[in-house]
């Protein structure tokens, strides 16, 4: 379970972690987030497709593991510029959430 | 759109071949991990297929991501269209048909309009040029005119005493005979000022042009620079003829060629030369030869209002300086060159032609609206299913839409072949001319935008912008109308709403109206045409071969071109097959082309009359028929100087006495002419002008360099050409023929622009009338069948055949007579237009308009009477069942 529009920031950091083609992505976001969070198969090629409109990735044709053609993604500079911004939005989101979580009823 | 939209765009093989690739090694790769947790590699491609899900749901998505949805929709919008429309061959047929006559004949006018109205002129800085006139006081032989020529000195005044021109030009037109090199042939030049060429920023292909220099000193530089054209032609665009030397009157040294689109500002010309490139004889510094045309430039930042100011100013300096002697004033005006590149006459008729090609293609999509509505009630049933499947309005509205843009642009490509035929004809100058009413004044300008008439890229984009524009006129009523039918509606019955059909008819009384219009113009030219073709001219133009033949070079003497064209008279005279032979110095109906002046009696010298002048034989009147009514022609024993006047002269200058011996000077010749004999009326100018006095001399006793000679023969007259030419040749090898016409050839082209014109305007309203009738009898048979089963009951309870033919037809009446109302009020204020193009024809001509009116309820009436029979042969049971 994902909240609306972290798919696009896990991609970004997936991506930035090095060379990935799609299957890969998966793999690694499964991988750096301790598996706890399950990527819908469906829902990742479109946010590839949607991330390389935008000009936040770069892809390239070469030849995996496996020995096979396949498409790897990388961030472009726009990518990494935005990634930066949104891994600071949803860090101050997640501070701010937990000192809201946080606080205590006041007895003054 | 970015570069990776672009070319997905542009390759969805290559686009749509990487998604497959892409979604093929993820499924392997997971299929993969899936067997070495313990599924069975069969299992577990099939497990990792299932976990992807659609591959075509990821092609759409990726395509969507890539903004590529519209361009699918689109897609399939024209797929569909195209299966729609491909299912109704007949429908299809009779709209892009209908729209290729009307887009088509649009583009072709457009395109004639484009190129004398609209196109700039091929110069730089086209809108900086203006053309200035001397304005002519009125005198009581000929009226005032603001379009008057300029003497030479007269220009050079005005150049010099402007501030607001950065340069003033003078130009003329000419012709010379080329001799020395292959035949002899008459060119046409221009004589200009030295600063001609820069003033209009022209510079040479090949050597240079004149030098302001060149053009300082009379009788000094011979120097001509070619067109491009007479250089391929005459000197097979060998180089070195710069600096060669050329025979026309004299020699001339070729200083330059000029590039192949360029053309002088009188018109196309072979050659150019200085206007100081005159024998010192001639007269350059008469104040009262007018016979020069005067562009000029103006400087940088001056206004048109500046200039027009100014060129008064230094119009009034003029005038002091060369008073005109009878005192009356003269000025000088600007006018844009712009604007004066078309006479009045032929921009009025190409407006109304335009005017006409328009209501054709108006008529032509209310046609076609009638068709789509009517298409849009039949297919009530299809929209509604479409739409409780999902499609909304918008949607539906989107496709009907692209249905009707299909037809259009469809339409408009069959448009643009028909157009490009339509050019083709058009190509010859002489054809555009006259259908344009170039008849009247072939000059300058004019016929520059007549010789580069084309089909280029304005064209084009014309004809995509009225396709699209009628796609959207008639598609949008239709589409709106068929859309929005109710779902429940439409899938209950079938029977059509009032409302499309009030919609129906009033579009057919719209295009009746237009149709309307169009034939009271045609057949207001028709008329025209006919009374001036009915119009005597006052020669018998059949069998008769014309020529004009200039001097190739200055005879030494008067009589010796006399002599010279005697000769050639008597020996054409003795060629096989000629009966008699003549010369003149002007043929009947030429236009502006024959010299006039103030021809006045001893008696009575202060009050002149201005008269044709021509130097004729008496062979001339024999060749020509003009009958003599009293008198005698020229005899050779006359030793004392002769005339010989028209009707109207006699009547003019005696009016209730014998003209017969009276006497009459005739300038610039000298002594008085006792009139010797009087002839019948002659049309020299045009047809629709009466004929005005005209004055014969005889040519032995004054000679012309330049003649035309007749020839009457037996039979076909252009069989007696070859002959005549080499009879010439032995005479004079230099001297060529020019201008070679048959008389009926001039008398064709006299009436050549009324004819086509009413030959364009007819067909127009022909193919108006044509389709007008065929939306009438849609409607009406659209009516019967959606009402047959109310017919069936009609004729079940008793109702008699003839009375149901009678209802349907006062129904089509109706409209038709609301289509002559509307029609005649329109053609009212229309055919105001054609005042100025009628001959002896009032725009309102109340015998046209009812002749119009009763043709077109004919023609409606015939569409009425066909659907009116088949309602009455309805058979009842079978109109009841039917539904």
């Amino acid at each position: 379970m994902l909240l609306p529009g972290t798919l696009d920031l896990l991609i970004l950091k997936a991506v930035s972690l090095g060379l990935q083609h799609g299957y890969g992505v998966l793999l690694r976001i499964e991988q750096i987030s301790g598996g706890a969070l399950d990527i819908e198969q469906g829902a990742l090629y479109p946010a590839l497709y949607r991330l390389e409109h935008q000009g936040l990735l770069d892809t390239e044709w070469g030849t995996s593991d496996n020995n096979r053609k396949a498409k790897f993604y990388t961030l472009t500079t726009t990518g990494r510029k935005r990634l930066r911004q949104e891994t600071e939005g949803w860090e101050r989101l997640v501070s701010a959430m937990s000192t809201a979580l946080a606080a205590k009823g006041s007895a003054a | 759109m970015n570069r990776k939209t672009l070319r997905a765009l542009l390759r969805r093989d290559k686009f749509e071949d990487g998604l497959d690739a892409e979604l093929r090694h993820h499924i392997e790769l997971r299929a993969a991990d899936l067997t070495r947790s313990g599924l069975s590699p069969e299992a577990a491609e099939r497990q990792a297929r299932l976990e992807l899900g659609s591959r075509e749901r990821y092609k759409d998505e990726a395509r969507a991501a890539f903004g590529l949805r519209w361009l699918d929709d689109l897609g399939h919008d024209l797929r569909y269209a195209v299966r729609t429309l491909s299912r109704k061959p007949g429908f299809l047929a009779a709209v892009v048909l209908t729209l290729a006559l009307g887009i088509g004949a649009n583009t072709a006018v457009y395109t004639i309009v484009d190129a004398t109205l609209l196109r700039p002129l091929p110069y730089p800085h086209p809108g900086r040029l203006v053309k200035l006139s001397l304005i002519r006081p009125a005198t009581p032989t000929r009226p005032s005119s603001d379009d008057a020529l300029w003497s030479y000195p007269k220009y050079e005044t005005f150049r010099d005493s402007q501030n607001v021109f950065d340069d003033v030009a003078s130009y003329d037109s000419t012709t010379a005979t080329l001799t020395g090199i292959g035949d002899p042939e008459v060119l046409r030049g221009e004589i200009v000022s030295g600063n001609y060429f820069s003033l209009l920023g022209a510079r040479a292909e090949l050597g240079r042009t004149f030098t302001v220099n060149e053009d300082a000193v009379i009788d000094r530089d011979y120097v001509t620079v070619l067109s491009h054209a007479l250089w391929a032609r005459r000197f097979g665009s060998d180089p070195s003829v710069i600096g060669r030397t050329i025979r026309l009157d004299r020699t001339y040294t070729v200083i330059g060629v000029l590039p192949s689109d360029f053309q002088g500002l009188s018109g196309p010309a072979d050659l150019w030369i200085p206007a100081h490139a005159v024998p010192s004889s001639q007269e350059l510094g008469d104040s009262r030869m007018h016979s020069r045309s005067v562009a000029a430039r103006l400087k940088p930042g001056v206004s048109m209002e500046q200039a027009r100011a100014a060129t008064a100013q230094a119009g009034e300096i003029v005038n002091k300086t060369f008073p005109d002697p009878r005192k009356l004033p003269w000025g000088a005006i600007a006018r844009s060159l712009d604007e004066t590149r078309v006479d009045p006459v032929i921009r009025r008729s190409m407006l109304a032609l335009f005017a006409a090609v328009g209501l054709v293609l108006l008529i032509g999509c209310v046609n076609v609206a009638n068709l789509l509505l009517a298409q849009g009630t039949v297919r009530q049933r299809e929209i509604a299913i479409r739409a409780a499947i999902g499609a909304g309005q918008g949607r539906v509205l989107r496709q009907l839409i692209t249905e009707s843009l299909l037809l259009s642009l469809t339409g408009g490509a069959a448009g643009l072949l028909l157009a490009a035929a339509l050019v083709k004809a058009f190509d010859s100058v002489q054809i555009a001319g006259a259908t344009l009413g170039l008849g009247r004044a072939i000059a300058g300008l004019t016929l520059h935008g007549f010789s580069s008439v084309r089909l280029d890229g304005a064209a084009l984009l014309f004809a995509a912008s009225i396709s699209i524009l009628t796609g959207l006129l008639f598609g949008i009523l239709p589409a709106w109308d068929t859309s929005k039918a109710s779902l429940t509606g439409a899938l209950k019955s079938s029977s059509s709403s009032l409302g499309s059909r009030v919609r129906l008819s009033s579009l057919v009384v719209v295009e009746g109206s237009l149709a309307l219009v169009l034939l009271v113009g045609a057949n207001l030219t028709v008329q025209s045409f006919l009374r001036l073709s009915k119009t005597d001219t006052g020669v018998d133009p059949t069998n008769v071969l014309t020529a004009r033949i200039t001097l190739a070079r200055p005879p030494a003497s008067p009589q010796a071109a006399a002599r010279f064209f005697g000769d050639l008279e008597a020996k054409t005279a003795g060629l096989p097959g000629v009966r008699v032979a003549g010369l003149s110095t002007c043929t009947p109906l030429s236009g502006t082309g024959c010299t006039s002046t103030n021809v006045s009696t001893p008696g009575d010298p202060d009050t002149p009359v201005r008269s044709g002048i021509y130097m004729v034989s008496t062979g001339y009147f024999s060749a020509v028929r003009i009958p003599l009514l009293q008198g005698r022609l020229f005899d050779t024993s006359d030793s004392h100087p002769v005339a010989i006047v028209n009707q109207t002269a006699a009547r003019k200058l005696w009016p209730g006495q014998r003209p017969l011996g009276k006497m009459l000077r005739v300038p610039p010749l000298e002594g008085e002419h006792e009139i010797v004999g009087v002839v019948g009326d002659v049309r020299y100018e045009e047809l629709d002008q009466p004929s005005r006095p005209d004055v014969y001399v005889d040519y032995t006793q004054n000679s012309s360099p330049r003649m035309f000679l007749y020839a009457r023969t037996e039979a076909n007259p252009t069989a007696l050409l070859p002959l005549l030419r080499e009879q010439l040749r032995q005479l004079d090898p230099n001297q060529p023929l020019d201008d070679v016409q048959t008389m009926e050839q001039r008398a064709a082209r006299a009436v050549m622009r009324p004819r086509y014109t009413a030959l364009v305007l007819g067909a127009f309203a022909g193919v108006a009338a044509l389709l007008a009738g065929i939306g009438l009898y849609s409607v009406t048979a659209y009516t019967v069948r959606q009402k047959t089963r109310e017919i069936g009951i009609r004729v079940a309870l008793g109702a008699t055949r003839s009375r149901i033919l009678t209802g349907v037809l006062q129904q089509g009446l109706i409209l038709i007579a609301a289509g002559t109302v509307g029609g005649i009020v329109l053609a009212l204020g229309a055919s105001r237009l054609l005042t100025g193009l009628l001959y002896q024809t009032e725009p309102a001509d109340p015998t046209i308009l009812t002749l119009s009116a009763i043709t077109f309820l004919l023609v409606g009436l015939a569409a009425c009477v066909i659907p009116a029979r088949r309602a009455a042969t309805v058979d009842p049971i079978q109109a009841l069942r039917s539904e």
